[in-house]
């Protein structure tokens, strides 16, 4: 079963659009939605959470239509993101009971034992609180719900990296319930090599590929050797080619397709996803 | 709905206490006027609810609100729901006040109070909150002040006429089907306005 069900979705600005995008988050795993920055990750997490209203498409989030349950559908889901709109004004105290009455599953010991294990004292103002310390409280809240669907969008951008550490714990006890979801948007690629189970890549506001994390990095491989093997028909095989005056370095899709193509001509190494953001940004060639 | 209230009492509590010190103020430089009890009513009422929408686009917090278990429509209802009772408390609230120093004081005030200074007012907020509501939720987070900046100045240019005409209909006389017209068209005005901003809030990208 899916958590999330999106359906050619398309939302249009003046300079960029989020073209025709079709995925589906498998429930009871960790997905990861990776891409450069300004490539329509944000978007489409709006989108997911009706924020943004989508020129066309559908959203279902856990086999509800959105916006039509939208109500019952965010009983459901707990929402991490870099950009925490909280009131500034008000303490962490008053944020809560603010938040808590929402929630017909709100656990106040539950959110009482995070405000302790991350630090955060009731009486300190929103405003007095660094990103970092916002995102733990943002984080704080999503779990204290009993959430079914975790959504982030780059919740790890403003952390330290011993926090960043313990939230990958936290999502990973989370995860022991296997209804459980994350989806969890970032650029910090580091993060999803240790807990993800599925990624899915935008790039240009288009789904690239939504495949389980292992076949795309079994799949993906960064291929090296002398600029001679570089002709036009083997550049149309890299996603992207890097060349400097000692040869070349590219990402092709197809490992064993390379392998056959360049036989021992070439070295092959495993990429990593920061390598498929970074040759599928750039395309083409890339110049050293 | 009861929560959403409940977070600007807790969100704004500041703005609420300001708007207690606004209503003093007026109190004490206008109590003499032949207009104080509506100008008061008026202007309190104003800058209760134009601090309790300014509350929310400060630091963009609708896009926090839409993250809660709400409908936007529910979000828009409660804050016109909110509107009505500051309005309503801040003309009550002026009418308490002036009808105690009138008793307190015989002759301080020098004009008596019937029930269209207490409608009157009401109604001349509900239209108002009724043409600022739908422009505040459709504008962006940098429209909303200067639409608040903009009702400010009509409110000190317009305020003492405005008062001015209620203390002369008063005085003329009461044309009760007429008023009672009035007051079923302004509050219908209010229902109409609250369905076209929960239609323009709902189609608005945060």
């Amino acid at each position: 079963m899916n958590a999330i069900e999106l359906r050619n979705l398309t939302k249009t600005y003046p300079q960029f659009t989020v073209n025709n995008v079709s995925l589906d988050v498998k429930r009871g795993y960790i997905t990861g939605l990776i891409g450069p920055n300004g490539v329509g990750k944000s978007t489409l997490i709006k989108m997911i959470l009706g924020m943004v209203r989508p020129d066309s498409g559908s959203v279902k989030i856990l086999g509800c239509d959105m916006p039509k349950h939208e109500v019952d559908i965010k009983q459901r889901i707990g929402i991490v993101s870099d950009d925490c709109f909280y009131y500034e004004d008000v303490s962490i105290r008053d944020m809560k009971r603010i938040i808590a009455p929402f929630y017909k599953k709100w656990n106040e010991q539950k959110f009482n034992s995070y405000l302790e294990q991350f630090e955060l004292s009731p009486k300190k103002k929103i405003g007095q609180l660094s990103k970092g310390m916002k995102i733990k409280f943002a984080l704080a809240v999503a779990l204290s719900h009993e959430a079914e669907l975790l959504i982030m969008d780059e919740p790890t951008s403003g952390l330290d990296p011993v926090f960043r550490r313990e939230l990958l714990d936290l999502l990973a006890d989370m995860m022991q319930d296997e209804q459980n979801t994350i989806i969890f948007s970032t650029h910090i690629t580091t993060d999803l090599d240790r807990i993800a189970d599925y990624i899915s890549f935008v790039n240009r506001g288009q789904l690239v590929f939504s495949e389980p994390k292992d076949e795309v990095l079994d799949r993906y491989a960064i291929v090296k050797g002398d600029r001679q093997l570089l002709d036009s028909d083997i550049r149309k095989k890299f996603a992207g080619v890097r060349e400097t005056a000692f040869g070349f370095e590219g990402l092709v899709e197809d490992r064993q397709e390379a392998e056959r193509l360049f036989g021992n001509l070439a070295v092959f190494e495993k990429a990593s996803l920061e390598d498929i953001i970074y040759y599928n940004a750039k395309g083409g060639r890339v110049h050293a | 709905m009861l929560n959403l209230l409940r977070k600007d009492l807790i969100a704004a509590k500041i703005s609420l206490v300001m708007s207690v010190g606004i209503f003093a103020v007026f109190c004490i430089f206008f109590m003499k006027k032949e207009m104080s009890m509506h100008l008061v009513g008026i202007i309190t009422a104003f800058a209760t609810i134009s601090s309790l929408t300014l509350n929310d686009t400060k630091n963009h917090n609708h896009q926090f609100l839409v993250t809660l278990p709400v409908s936007r429509k529910h979000i828009v209802q409660a804050k016109y729901v909110l509107s009505l009772i500051c309005i309503i408390i801040a003309v009550l609230a002026s009418y308490g006040v002036h009808s105690l120093v009138k008793i307190a004081v015989p002759g301080y005030i020098p004009v008596g109070y019937t029930i269209i200074d207490i409608l009157v007012p009401i109604a001349i907020m509900l239209v108002l909150t009724s043409i600022y509501l739908p422009f505040f939720y459709s504008l962006s987070e940098k429209g909303a002040p200067v639409l608040n900046v903009i009702f400010l100045f009509l409110f000190l240019i317009m305020g003492d006429p405005v008062a001015r005409l209620i203390h002369m209909a008063s005085l003329n006389g009461i044309n009760y089907p007429l008023l009672y017209g009035a007051l079923l068209s302004t509050v219908l005005l209010y229902v109409a306005s609250c369905y076209l901003t929960v239609y323009l809030f709902t189609k608005k990208d945060l």
